[in-house]
């Protein structure tokens, strides 16, 4: 699975004759995620019609598939990356709040753990906690940000993409084409409330036939010091968030390098540095905080892909992984006061998928994963526990004219140790996947799709190794899902140039949940205890009209439906109740009109009530939200050179609100943006 | 009583502090019983907030899961992770942990008189437990502190260093003795607890440390010239048991998990994590230390008199009417509900099952409170 761009110039032409004019840098910012590439021409030529080629792969994937090209992200006035998770369907976002904030996400009530999130192409790793915080993730910097349910029609996909129950797909600005010869350079500078200052600089040139070169850099700072009121009774005040200034930067170094027609070579250098003041949460009458947070990391990998074996392709990849987090608590409650966290955690990871395409109708895939993940802490006492993991994927493809369906089945070998202690359970499983897409009318692009996955995780280090909490007992977290959708992609009408709906439903069980269970106090332990299940539904429109020769209007929007309730036992008081901080209702919506003068984006997205305890305690209520936002953008062309402006206003109704109990959100807000492209 | 708090109509009221009128020793009143109320932890993490549950005996009614008693009476909140509650003389203690504040309000209707609020000035912040004598209130500060309050003035006159993390304090012989946890030193095994010994009269502290005879103090509780001692252990191989500290020698009395003393018994009880549903409730002797019940209290007459998972006893100083905080525990998993309220078992003294109330989340004390007349 990697981000191959041989193909596309074909399928660009015929989209940019069919699409309205707004289509046309869809095709050459190719934001096609990693995973929804077209395996080979030969087979996927039918799949993929007039609309732009990340449309084509929505409607036709077996499972959901969601993604925001950078022609969306531009147009859909999204701001930064918890914006840009807003409009993707299924996700529950996490939000602590501001620039600063952690970010993670739960896909259809599975919970963060369950939610992979792919990088350029290879899956990020974090063995402690095992979350990824997208706050890292700057919109600046991506060409794409999509999310995938399960497995779908894609065989050139390592294991481990099979490995959790959904995707995330973040990839980068794509490099120029090989036949582009010119130098690129992308400057862009942002500004906006609360101290948010973020240049970010690219240059990219392709230098031969053989070889393209890009380099990123991007920088963060924002003091994050926003307004809020702190709910009180008579004592209701306004207050400002505190501590909570941040500066963060990463660049990143990528190559393709193609030694053959058949063959191409992508590497990436990757580091990325933050030191954030943690603002925490909100405590009544005590101000006092002083957290603070320093995260490196770096990687490197490399993505081979072969096609010199007629049907077969081959993909090799390899990466190394560094990722270090220092926590620092200043408090003389401590001994010596401070309190420290610190982490080190490394990552070797090898894979190999061969795809071999038989005929028309048939593909098969093997795919296999090696990773060595070791992890030090000073909580987890002086051991060093290490995990060797075997994933190897095997999957079967039928493709005919109105039908195609895949099976895989996930064989997952987790193999832990730890240097002269007891280490955790071992895991030993196989995991089965199926999902088919029909076309039930042949001229018409309406899809039913459905599909079903087995799939667990493991307990991460910090849950069977943290300090006394941990437990080496820990079985891995089951869950299934089970989905059934329809898609549809209207032909051109009129003024009515694309028009693409999806509803989906789901059922999705967890069994084995790991949850910390208080003993006192002081004292946690983490056991397999929960059960939930969570079941609903998520919708998407996008539609774009023509109006004019250089104006369209275009809609987007995405509602879901989430119950996800715990189901541990009739006897508790959470029994069938909303799992905390999952709204019920959620959703987003934007609106945008393009014309040759200034372009308006407006924005709307919110959500249902939420509870901060599972069994929906009033005392832990959450209002429901919305916050409206609007967006004007112009792009000025002066021979080669594009000048870009952009200036934004969000939360433009000044809504406070929460996500997470205690972590207010800012109100409203503007920023502004100048870049320069050629 | 007809004014506790809960039945007292909520009005929003000017917060006014008015500085203490006079000095709380020199009353002497004739003290009946009122009722008590319950101090609930809240559960921060799941943004359910500190509250305070009123129970009034006249009426028999309680303020239940709502438990918005302070609330009601105030019109603002408790605060984040209050740890403590203590009357004395007119006045109601109530220590709010992570919100750094102690609330000084009048124990009948809850009206705030004063907020004391350490950190803004003082090296000792973040309050924990009381304990009064002479007219002064001590209350341990987890930065390692203990700060007098002077009840008159309703303020901290000073602070003096003790060891890592105190917890429960009481005055015996003259002297304040003050447990010191070392709470947050868990990743070393607590190595550094110890007892605090503070001369009152010169204001020093002397610390005594002897893993042997006791091994982290959460609670102390003075009866005549004796201590008792709740020694929390470390949570795995050491146990959790009461001793009687007399003069610097220390007695085992029994493994417990907290403890109230009443008269001449002392009341304990075991509730062991992973084992609650065989939590012992055994009362001594404090002179003698010989057991004079076990159970103290009567939990088959009905199913509502058995205990979940007990979190804190008491026992009404007039009345002898025990109380028993818990918090519920799922019968099909056998694990404690920590983010939902618990509730609040009253027996009579002689151990027989009266009533349930519910309580908020996390109770962790039990106030009574009396009038004067």
């Amino acid at each position: 699975m990697t981000r191959r761009k041989g193909h596309l110039p074909t399928y660009a032409a015929r989209i940019a004759i069919a699409a309205s004019f707004t289509a046309c840098s869809h095709l050459q910012t190719h934001a096609a995620p990693a995973l929804n590439q077209p395996d080979s021409t030969s087979t996927q030529l039918d799949n993929l019609e007039v609309v732009g080629k990340s449309t084509a792969r929505e409607l036709t994937s077996t499972t959901p598939l969601h993604t925001l090209d950078s022609e969306d992200l531009r147009r859909q006035g999204i701001s930064d990356i918890g914006d840009a998770l807003r409009r993707l369907p299924g996700l529950n976002v996490r939000d602590y709040g501001g620039a600063g904030g952690m970010k993670t996400v739960s896909l259809r009530g599975l919970g963060a753990n369950h939610t992979g999130v792919i990088y350029d192409g290879i899956t990020l790793s974090d063995c402690q906690g095992g979350r990824i915080d997208l706050s890292r993730y700057s919109i600046s910097t991506l060409g794409s940000i999509g999310v995938l349910e399960g497995d779908n029609n894609d065989l050139l996909t390592s294991a481990r993409v099979a490995a959790a129950a959904g995707n995330i797909i973040l990839n980068t600005q794509p490099l120029p084409s090989q036949t582009d010869r010119a130098p690129h350079l992308n400057f862009i500078a942002e500004t906006g409330s609360f101290g948010l200052v973020r240049p970010y600089i690219r240059y990219a040139q392709t230098y031969s036939s053989k070889l393209t070169l890009g380099l990123t850099a991007e920088y963060t700072h924002a003091d994050n010091r926003y307004p809020y009121i702190l709910d009180n009774g008579i004592l209701t005040a306004k207050e400002y968030r505190r501590n909570s200034r941040m500066d963060s930067g990463h660049t990143d170094l990528n190559a393709i390098i193609r030694p053959d027609s058949r063959c191409d070579i992508e590497a990436k250098g990757y580091y990325y540095e933050s030191h954030r003041e943690i603002p925490g949460q909100v405590i009544l009458y005590n101000p006092r905080c002083n957290q603070k947070l320093k995260e490196k990391n770096f990687f490197g990998q490399i993505i081979y892909t072969d096609r010199h074996s007629g049907p077969v392709t081959l993909q090799f990849a390899t990466k190394f992984n560094f990722d270090n987090s220092d926590f620092r608590d200043k408090d003389d409650k401590y001994p010596g006061g401070l309190w420290r966290e610190y982490y080190y955690q490394r990552e070797a990871y090898a894979s190999v998928v061969a795809l071999w395409n038989i005929d028309y109708h048939w593909s098969v895939s093997y795919a296999g994963d090696y990773a060595y993940n070791n992890l030090n802490s000073n909580l987890l006492g002086d051991i060093k526990p290490e995990r060797h993991t075997y994933l190897q994927a095997f999957s079967g493809r039928f493709i005919n004219s109105w039908l195609t369906a895949t099976a895989k089945l996930l064989w997952s070998i987790y193999d832990n140790k730890v240097v002269n202690d007891a280490s955790a359970k071992d895991a030993n499983r196989l995991s089965p996947s199926i999902s088919l897409s029909a076309r039930p009318l042949r001229d018409t692009r309406f899809y039913i799709r459905l599909s079903y996955k087995n799939i667990f995780r493991m307990p991460t280090f910090n849950d069977n190794y943290y300090y006394r909490s941990g437990s080496r007992e820990l079985k891995p977290e089951d869950t299934e899902s089970l989905n059934i959708g329809l898609t549809w992609g209207a032909d051109p009408i009129g003024i009515l140039s694309s028009l693409q709906v999806t509803a989906d439903m789901y059922w999705n069980t967890i069994r084995n949940k790991i949850v910390a269970i208080p003993q006192n106090a002081f004292q946690w332990t983490m056991v397999n205890l929960d059960k939930a299940r969570a079941y609903g539904a998520d919708f998407t429109l996008s539609a774009t009209l023509s109006l004019a020769a250089n104006q369209a209007l275009s809609c987007a929007g995405n509602y879901s439906l989430q119950r996800v309730q715990p189901r541990t036992s009739p006897s508790r008081p959470d029994y069938n109740k909303q799992v905390a901080y999952t709204p019920i209702h959620s959703g987003a919506a934007s609106l945008s009109w393009e014309n040759p003068w200034v372009n308006l984006t407006l924005t709307v997205s919110g959500a249902s009530e939420r509870f901060g305890t599972n069994s929906n305690l009033p005392m832990s209520r959450l209002k429901p939200y919305s916050e409206i936002g609007a967006t004007l953008s112009r792009n000025v062309i002066i021979k080669k050179i594009t000048l870009y402006f952009e200036t934004g206003l969000q939360n433009i109704f000044n809504t406070q609100y929460e996500i997470v109990s205690h972590y207010p959100m800012p109100g409203r807000r503007w920023n502004c943006k100048i870049g320069i492209e050629f | 009583m007809k004014h506790l708090a809960l039945i007292a109509l909520a009005a929003a009221s000017a917060l006014t502090f008015s500085a203490c009128d006079k000095n709380d020793e020199q009353k002497k009143p004739v003290e009946t019983a009122a009722g008590f109320y319950v101090l609930n932890q809240g559960n921060a993490s799941s943004g359910v907030p500190s509250t305070l549950t009123a129970f009034d005996y006249e009426s028999g009614m309680g303020s239940g899961s709502n438990s918005c008693a302070f609330q009601n009476a105030n019109n603002f909140q408790l605060g984040s992770n209050a740890t403590d509650a203590m009357q004395y003389g007119s006045k109601l203690y109530i220590a709010s942990y992570s919100s750094d504040v102690i609330w000084v309000a009048d124990p009948v209707t809850l009206k705030v008189i004063s907020q004391i609020q350490p950190g803004n000035e003082l090296a000792g912040h973040n309050p924990r437990h009381f304990t009064a004598h002479k007219g002064k209130v001590y209350a341990s500060m987890y930065t390692g502190y203990v700060a007098e309050i002077d009840t008159t003035l309703c303020a901290i006159t000073r602070e003096i260093k003790v060891g890592p993390n105190p917890e429960g304090l009481a005055v015996s012989r003259g002297k304040l003795y003050v447990g010191n946890s070392d709470g947050m030193n868990w990743t070393a095994g607590y190595t550094d607890n110890s007892i605090s010994i503070i001369d009152l009269d010169k204001w020093t502290e002397t610390q005594w440390q002897d893993h042997s005879k006791f091994f982290n103090v959460t609670k102390l509780i003075s009866r005549g010239d004796d201590l008792f001692a709740l020694s929390m252990g470390d949570y795995g191989a050491i146990k959790s048991s009461v001793k009687r500290i007399r003069d610097r020698e220390v007695t085992d009395i029994c493994e417990a998990t907290t403890m109230a003393v009443s008269g001449n018994t002392l009341y304990t009880v075991n509730c062991v994590y992973g084992d609650v549903a065989n939590s012992k409730f055994r009362a001594f002797d404090i002179t003698s230390l010989q057991e004079v019940s076990n159970p103290f209290i009567n939990q088959t007459s009905s199913a509502d008199a058995k205990i979940d998972y007990t979190t804190a006893v008491g026992v009404d100083p007039i009345t002898g009417d025990i109380v028993i905080t818990s918090n519920y525990v799922d019968p099909a998993t056998g694990w404690g509900l920590y983010s939902d309220p618990g509730y609040a078992n009253i027996y009579d003294r002689n151990g027989n099952f009266k009533q349930r109330i519910s309580t908020g989340v996390g109770p962790v004390e039990i106030v009574f409170v009396h009038s004067y007349k």
